[in-house]
């Protein structure tokens, strides 16, 4: 369009208001739109990038007129969102322009918490950092750097850790959104990995607690999938099924919600079990030529060892299961026999349920579910996706200083004898050990001190560090406590990959994030900071890292996606006949030839796929040391023996140890005197509210719930009768980790005993009248970790209500 | 002429909120300040209505997105004192904002609840305001606003087809709420072609028109399986 058009159009949107020139009336009228049609259109285009809100890696078309991000759509070659976004994707330009926005580097000044803060040039900042890690490898306790981050995926992560590992540092620490998951296939499949749900085949969803249509891994996707199951689908509808104690929309939308007891789903899942096996309704040929423990068997010593199968027919009668979980017995008969006689059935599970106190085993519970109906990388069934086949990056040649810093203990406690397979434990780092154990900490793309459980004690342990650098684009309750903050641009400013798609019906995906505008501030993004620091901190490190930019980095790597041959980069509408063709055509659609072609076509598409499913493929399925899917977890076993034997005894380990289980929930708090177990929930505005970007979002809430801009604590009408509650009672919130003043909410949403509360609200900054908006539920909860997968059971705190 | 016409699948919508917010990004609809919000004075002119039905454990929620609904026979047009809001030529029921005087009876006469009045005067922050669509009007407090359909978006594609010297084509213009809607449960078309998706979809016997006893004939229709109808 050119300037004229432009005009013209304008024209006709506002000729009624200038034509009756009610100009004092209106003045304030034309104040505002003054902004929007005082200049002249020089551009007005739509350019690709890919959101990074949550994890799931939406393609984005950014509209940018005169250099101004005005809208934010859905880019339609994206198979994973089809055009289409989620309601925090389409406020992204409120991200992008917030006011909170850190604007240029910044050096403490003051005492730590005292916001004193002072602006630094960028090279004296780098000088800082370098000068400090330098001196720590010199002195030969690199191991005394540590990194804490939000990001978990692609090539940043292998950047980080590349840098650590040539630094001379194990202590690259992650706060992961999947780290249940990615134990469960640890266990059972023996790699770790994302996991895909091929939702679009299945006639059966048995789907314990995944929120899947506001705070699920894809939630765009999910979407789609519902309206795809319900209505669109040729043959026959899909029946959803939904399992957990608290609602959402996405139980309300199903076909059924189960309500269960609290922090009981793994009993469930196992109760369902028995059944199948019981009534010989599970898939024998698939138990038996593919899978490990399930009868009792004898291992190379000698020793009997008890199978899943004894386990689940001793321990499991759908009678115990009802007492524990409030669930009839007939429904639990029921439910198993529509999962098996509805086959395709896929039974789905997210970190949710790794919340509750029992964790990964509720889990792996679950997960049994598909082994025992042999729906394991078949369609309608559950997958393990590919990783992206980036280049290899090349091998940190090691120094004696990086190999004696390696050496030293994870500070975390990570795979050590008390964490086994645990990637990362940042709760762990409230313990004594971590005291002086650190001298620079590196945080990206996280706040501990909002989204952590007691996130209060952060703050001395922040404090107890020298320096701590925080990669930030935002002022939050972190960057408060820390020494030098760098400001991060957004998704919408950057360069970077975005493996995406994960739980969907995809096997990979990847969107490649570019900048829509120049940066809005003097930002700049972490992986070009760490490759200068590389480069200025020499050999090794300027060898494990050998780019200049990200960008550069970015696309060395791609490299390896472009000699693999395979997938296609986004293009054409993704349309249902077209993605029939391509399966036709072997999944082989190739619009270049070179590599320059390559990398030109998929930065101006925004992401490449490659939708062959693992099946079709030739590698092993299961790299566990059977070689099988494990219901008796020899990789589990195999790893506590690598670290340390003694403290096996320690967890009284017998067979259950290493198989599904439940055991009966241990929370914090006692139940004499905190009558209610707190569940923090997830609402698709909000999400885990680590940070909080969007006032439209805020005025919006979720069409569930009439509040708007405050926090609210949800209980069952039986559990408000017995203690005599009433609706909108202002209430005392009190757990033994801290308390704070709410409105009180009469529902039937969550089940008696539980009591609800939204996460994302409740942040150190204020509104316009000074007043704190809403409550953050992760503030009274109190730290309990899973041993297996290092995460917090956020669901395992027990409170009490007083009104005041 | 096209007679624009909207459907919307209650059997795909999951309430999910995308369309709201896509629609106050398309059309400058500025956050409803807390203590506006709590007065009930937060403007949607989509907005998802939310029907709980039952008593614990056999509760159901339904969600209802609710545009302006364009009527053929619109109620709100009859009582506007000004002539600022009429049905034009296009069937659509627009709003002259400068000759709005707020006295807000189209509002009160709307049996959808479709309208807003303006209690407070737009508010962003000056970087906000970078990301205002330059396509739409910023409306002033005191008078009242509603869902479009996107009519810029309708001028806009009309101008492209011309500039490209052909006729406008119905995919050449679609509204913000329908482009984003993650469960394709919304389609947007022209009702008098007997061939378009919302013609087939509206001959359904899922569809049923809103308070159609009204006999406001209302150009947004619903799709709903079972026994409930409006």
């Amino acid at each position: 369009m050119d300037r004229r058009e432009f005009f013209k159009l304008m024209g006709t949107t506002s000729i009624g208001v200038i034509g009756l020139g009610c100009r004092n009336q209106y003045q304030e009228f034309f104040d505002l739109k003054e902004d929007l049609r005082s200049e002249i259109l020089i551009s007005d285009e739509y350019i690709r990038t890919i959101c990074q809100l949550c994890n799931a890696g939406c393609a984005l078309e950014a509209r940018v007129v005169n250099g101004n991000v005005t809208q934010i759509k859905g880019n339609p070659f994206s198979p994973l969102n089809r055009g289409r976004i989620c309601l925090r994707g389409a406020a992204a330009a409120q991200h992008l322009y917030n006011s909170h926005r850190i604007k240029n580097p910044l050096i403490l000044k003051g005492k730590k918490g005292s916001g004193d803060y002072q602006e630094i040039e960028w090279d004296e900042a780098l000088a800082m950092i370098t000068e400090r890690l330098g001196q720590l490898r010199g002195r030969g306790e690199p191991q005394k750097v540590a990194m804490i981050s939000g990001h978990q995926r692609g090539l940043i992560d292998r950047l980080f850790s590349n840098f650590f590992s040539a630094y001379g540092s194990p202590n690259y620490m992650k706060i992961l959104p999947d780290a249940g998951i990615r134990s469960v296939l640890k266990l059972m499949h023996g790699e770790e990995g994302s996991i895909g749900y091929d939702l679009e085949n299945a006639n059966y969803i048995l789907n314990f607690a995944v929120n899947l249509f506001e705070a699920s891994a894809s939630p765009v996707w999910h979407n789609w999938v519902y309206g795809y199951l319900n209505r669109e689908r040729e043959g026959r509808r899909a029946k959803l099924v939904y399992i957990d104690s608290i609602g959402n929309i996405t139980a309300y939308k199903s076909d059924e919600w189960i309500k269960i007891n609290p922090c009981t789903t793994g009993a469930l899942a196992l109760g369902i079990a028995h059944v199948l096996v019981r009534r010989n309704l599970y898939n024998s040929d698939f138990v038996r030529s593919n899978t490990f423990g399930f009868e009792d068997w004898t291992d190379s010593n000698g020793v009997m060892h008890k199978g899943f199968k004894t386990l689940l027919l001793e321990e499991y009668d759908p009678g115990i299961v009802s007492k524990l979980s409030h669930v009839s017995i007939r429904d639990i008969e029921r439910l198993a026999r529509e999962f098996a006689e509805n086959q395709p059935g896929i039974a789905i599970f997210d970190d949710t349920i790794a919340q509750e106190p029992g964790s990964v085993y509720s889990q792996m519970a679950v997960h049994t579910l598909n082994a025992l109906m042999g729906n394991i990388n078949m369609p309608g069934g559950i997958f393990m996706q590919q990783d992206i086949l980036y280049s290899e990056f090349p091998a940190p040649g090691k120094d004696t200083a990086a190999i004696n810093g390696l050496a030293h203990q994870r500070v975390d406690l990570a795979q050590t004898a008390q964490y086994p397979l645990a990637e990362s434990v940042i709760q762990n780092l409230l313990q004594d050990q971590a005291n002086d154990a650190i001298d620079i900490l590196f945080l990206y793309n996280c706040n501990p001190l909002y989204t952590l459980s007691e996130g209060e004690r952060y703050k001395d342990f922040l404090r107890s560090i020298p320096f701590v650098v925080n990669f930030s684009s935002f002022f939050d309750e972190t960057t408060q406590y820390s020494d030098l903050l760098l400001p991060e641009p957004t998704f919408l400013e950057k360069w970077q990959d975005v493996p995406a798609g994960t739980q969907t019906g995809f096997n990979q995906i990847l969107g490649i994030m570019k900048p829509v505008l120049p940066p809005l501030y003097n930002t700049r993004p972490a992986g070009d900071i760490f490759l200068s620091l590389a480069g200025a901190l020499g050999s090794p490190l300027s060898e494990a890292l050998p780019w200049d930019t990200f960008e550069n980095l970015l696309k060395d790597c791609l490299h390896g996606v472009f000699d693999s041959k395979s997938g296609m980069i986004f293009s054409g509408a993704y349309d249902k006949s077209w993605v029939e063709s391509l399966e036709k055509s072997g999944w082989r659609y190739t619009t270049y030839r070179t590599f320059d072609e390559f990398w030109e076509q998929i930065v101006e598409s925004g992401g490449w796929w490659n939708p062959v499913f693992p099946q079709t493929n030739s590698r092993p399925l299961y790299k566990t040391p059977s070689g099988k899917f494990e219901f008796f977890s020899q990789t589990l076993l195999k790893r506590i023996a690598e670290t340390d034997p003694p403290e096996v005894d320690s967890r009284r380990m017998n067979d259950e140890t290493f198989m599904p289980h439940f055991e009966p929930p241990q929370f914090l708090g006692n139940v004499s005197d905190y009558l209610l177990v707190l569940f923090p929930f997830e609402t698709g505005a909000l999400r885990n509210g680590a940070v909080n970007t969007q006032p439209s979002l805020l005025g919006v809430m979720n069409p569930i719930d009439s509040e708007k801009w405050e926090s609210w604590a949800e209980i069952n009408h039986s559990t408000a009768e017995k203690f005599n509650f009433h609706h909108n009672d202002i209430v005392r919130i009190e757990s033994p980790f801290g308390e704070f003043i709410t409105k009180l909410k009469i529902s039937n949403r969550v089940v008696p005993g539980v009591i609800g509360i939204p996460v994302g609200l409740g942040h150190n900054d204020l509104d316009s009248s000074g007043k704190q908006i809403g409550v953050n539920p992760n503030s009274i909860l109190g730290v309990n970790v899973d041993w297996i997968s290092g995460i917090e059971t956020k669901r395992g705190t027990r409170v009490n209500v007083y009104r005041i | 002429m096209p007679n624009w016409g909207m459907v919307i699948d209650l059997d795909k919508c999951t309430g999910c909120g995308a369309c709201q917010i896509a629609c106050c990004m398309e059309n400058n609809i500025p956050p409803a300040k807390p203590e506006e919000a709590n007065k009930g004075r937060t403007i949607l002119w989509l907005e998802i209505f939310t029907f709980k039905e039952g008593s614990y454990p056999n509760q159901r929620v339904r969600f209802f997105p609710r545009p302006c609904f364009h009527c053929e026979n619109p109620p709100c047009i009859k009582v506007c004192p000004t002539g600022a809001t009429y049905k034009n030529e296009e069937g659509f029921i627009v709003q002259i904002y400068p000759l709005c005087i707020g006295c807000r009876y189209c509002a009160n006469n709307c049996p959808y609840t479709a309208r807003y009045f303006n209690w407070t005067k737009p508010e962003w922050s000056e970087d906000v305001k970078k990301s205002l669509n330059p396509d739409v009007s910023v409306r002033p407090k005191g008078i009242v606003e509603k869902c479009t359909f996107c009519h810029h978006r309708y001028q806009k594609a009309k101008e492209q087809a011309k500039i490209e010297g052909r006729e406008l084509q119905p995919e050449d213009y679609i509204p913000a709420c329908v482009e984003i809607c993650p469960g394709d449960a919304m389609y947007f078309g022209d009702l008098d072609d007997p061939t378009s998706i919302v013609s087939v979809l509206a001959e359904s016997p899922r569809a049923f028109k809103l308070l159609g006893d009204l006999g406001t004939e209302p150009k947004v229709i619903y799709l709903s399986e079972g026994e409930w109808r409006g």
